[in-house]
């Protein structure tokens, strides 16, 4: 996993200046600009994302909104229980960022508050504040979101019904199909709120999924290596 | 096959077949659809491609244009067949191929009506895909298209009707997203087939979410309380010169520490002075890296942090230090 990071790491980072190091102070000065995912390719903004600089800002604001949130509450005492906090925190900050413009980040938030209630409303409260009103639309969102899904797989258990008497053929195309099927399966099980998406959706929302993911482990990674030279 | 096609507008006609199999239909009741739909009110004549091989080429290309108005043309004439493939070669301007035919292009009043014709059938294909281009062009950002109408083109030696023309566009919509997505995730861009790219993708996503869960677990062990001391760890940054001139705008609270600190109000009004700081700090980061000594401040961060003597110096830088942190990386 280390050599994994080391590898993006080092390909996503331009280091422009490495100073001597003391005990304490030093500085590595990365050019933040240059940082953006892939620079040399076409860069994709997700809708609604002016800038990824703005949107590490944002994350990492709302992040450690929450992280004081929980030390406050003093809950954590077990190294599980603070993990859980942080990533916690992580995701709601990072969903709350694209503000449910995307069905995966509004997934997410439903996912949270479900998960547990108490801590995790007021949470929520204080990262999304100005969001307790689209959280009515998100409600019906997701009814209407489940009633498809059950619309969805009637349709399919009415197919696979059908189909089983068809015989099997061995063609390539039917095969490749298969394949990009359940590869397409795996992709909704890990995006959040995948289920209920088409394809055409769903890869708009990987896209804009991976945006997302590669915000927070850059600013997570940022905080560990910090949190990690201080306190060793 | 175009002998139905016949009975649904009440007139005979000689080379309907030709036109059917000219554009490659499959039952007429696509042709139904095709002039049907648009103008119930009028019965319009089909339009009528003499046989030709070179015709059915180009037939087979017609193209969908969106055009804003769709005034129906009641005045279609059926022109004489030869001069068919001249209008149809007049009335394609974006062809690339060259018609053998084209050297004689003068049939005026010919070419009007063919041109309406045309037009006519341009739009019966085009209202077809209408909505349901515009149903898709709502959710299309990425394209950045903001056309209500999206241009398709049929292929040669495609079908061209509306369901199959309509689920190309989706295709190749969906082409073009995978296409974007190749480009995000690394290592992509050599893959050819769409398998093996969501198998990269896959990969990758998982990769992600694995590093969030390592990365989290990382900073639970580095420190019992949970903001594990972050004001510590940004005084461990340096300064730089920048900041003093921006100490002033700042108030000095902005960034609480938990216990001291139990008013959670300023952190929500700061963050607007926290934008500010960013964008005109960013020009100059690169040049000077002055070392504020954060000696001082780590030794008083090692006792808990009551003491208030240097409250207000150690939370202004704090603040800037916040935000060279996120211009300022660490690997």
């Amino acid at each position: 996993m280390e050599r994994f990071f080391e590898r993006h790491g080092s390909s996503k980072y331009h280091l422009e200046r490495f100073e001597p190091r003391t005990s304490s102070n030093f500085v590595v000065r990365v050019n933040l600009k240059q940082s953006n995912n892939q620079p040399r390719h076409k860069h994709y903004q997700a809708p609604g994302m002016c800038n990824s600089t703005m949107l590490k800002q944002e994350f990492l604001k709302k992040w450690i909104k929450g992280l004081h949130i929980y030390n406050d509450l003093n809950k954590c005492v077990t190294i599980s229980d603070r993990k859980k906090a942080i990533k916690l925190s992580a995701d709601v900050a990072i969903a709350s960022t694209r503000k449910a413009a995307t069905h995966w980040s509004k997934a997410l938030m439903d996912d949270v508050v479900s998960r547990d209630g108490n801590n995790i409303i007021l949470v929520q409260q204080i990262l999304g504040g100005g969001q307790n009103a689209e959280k009515n639309n998100s409600g019906l969102i997701t009814c209407s979101n489940r009633i498809l899904r059950r619309s969805h797989n009637n349709i399919i258990a009415c197919r696979k019904a059908r189909r089983r008497v068809v015989p099997r053929c061995v063609k390539s195309s039917s095969i490749a199909r298969k394949l990009v099927k359940n590869k397409t399966r795996v992709l909704k099980s890990l995006v959040p709120g995948g289920q209920k998406m088409d394809g055409n959706c769903l890869i708009e929302e990987t896209l804009d999924y991976i945006v997302s993911l590669r915000v927070q482990v850059d600013i997570m990674r940022r905080l560990a290596c910090a949190a990690e030279r201080f306190h060793p | 096959m175009g002998f139905g096609f016949d009975e649904i507008h009440g007139r005979p006609e000689t080379d309907s077949s030709s036109f059917t199999a000219l554009l490659e239909l499959p039952p007429p009741q696509a042709v139904e659809l095709l002039i049907k739909e648009d103008f119930p009110a009028k019965p319009m004549p089909p339009p009528i491609f003499p046989s030709n091989i070179a015709l059915i080429d180009r037939a087979s290309k017609f193209s969908i244009y969106a055009s804003p108005d769709n005034s129906p043309d009641s005045t279609a004439i059926l022109p004489a067949s030869s001069s068919m493939k001249l209008d149809l070669v007049k009335q394609e301007p974006l062809e690339s191929d060259s018609h053998p035919n084209s050297s004689s292009p003068a049939v005026s009043n010919q070419s009007s009506k063919s041109g309406k014709r045309k037009e006519r059938e341009k739009k019966a294909k085009e209202s077809n895909k209408k909505s349901q281009k515009v149903a898709a062009n709502e959710a299309s950002e990425l394209s950045g298209e903001k056309l209500p109408y999206v241009h398709v083109r049929a292929r040669r030696g495609q079908a061209t009707d509306s369901h199959s023309l309509a689920e190309r566009a989706r295709r190749e919509k969906i082409n073009a997203r995978m296409k974007l997505l190749q480009e995000l995730v690394p290592g992509c861009n050599k893959i050819s087939g769409t398998a093996m790219v969501l198998d990269e993708i896959i990969n990758h996503v998982q990769a992600l979410q694995r590093q969030v869960e390592f990365l989290s677990m990382r900073l639970a062990a580095v420190n019992p309380r949970i903001d594990f001391n972050l004001d510590a760890v940004f005084a461990a940054e340096s300064g730089s010169s920048i900041d003093n001139s921006y100490l002033g705008m700042f108030d000095p609270s902005i960034w609480p520490e938990g216990q001291i600190n139990g008013s959670r109000q300023n952190l929500y009004q700061q963050p607007l002075h926290f934008d500010g700081l960013h964008q005109p700090s960013w020009g100059r980061e690169d040049d000077t890296s002055n070392f504020i000594s954060p000696e001082d401040s780590l030794l008083s961060y090692d006792s808990p942090p009551n003491s208030a003597e240097n409250g207000a110096v150690k939370r202004r830088a704090r603040v800037s230090q916040v935000a060279r942190f996120v211009y300022t990386g660490y690997n």
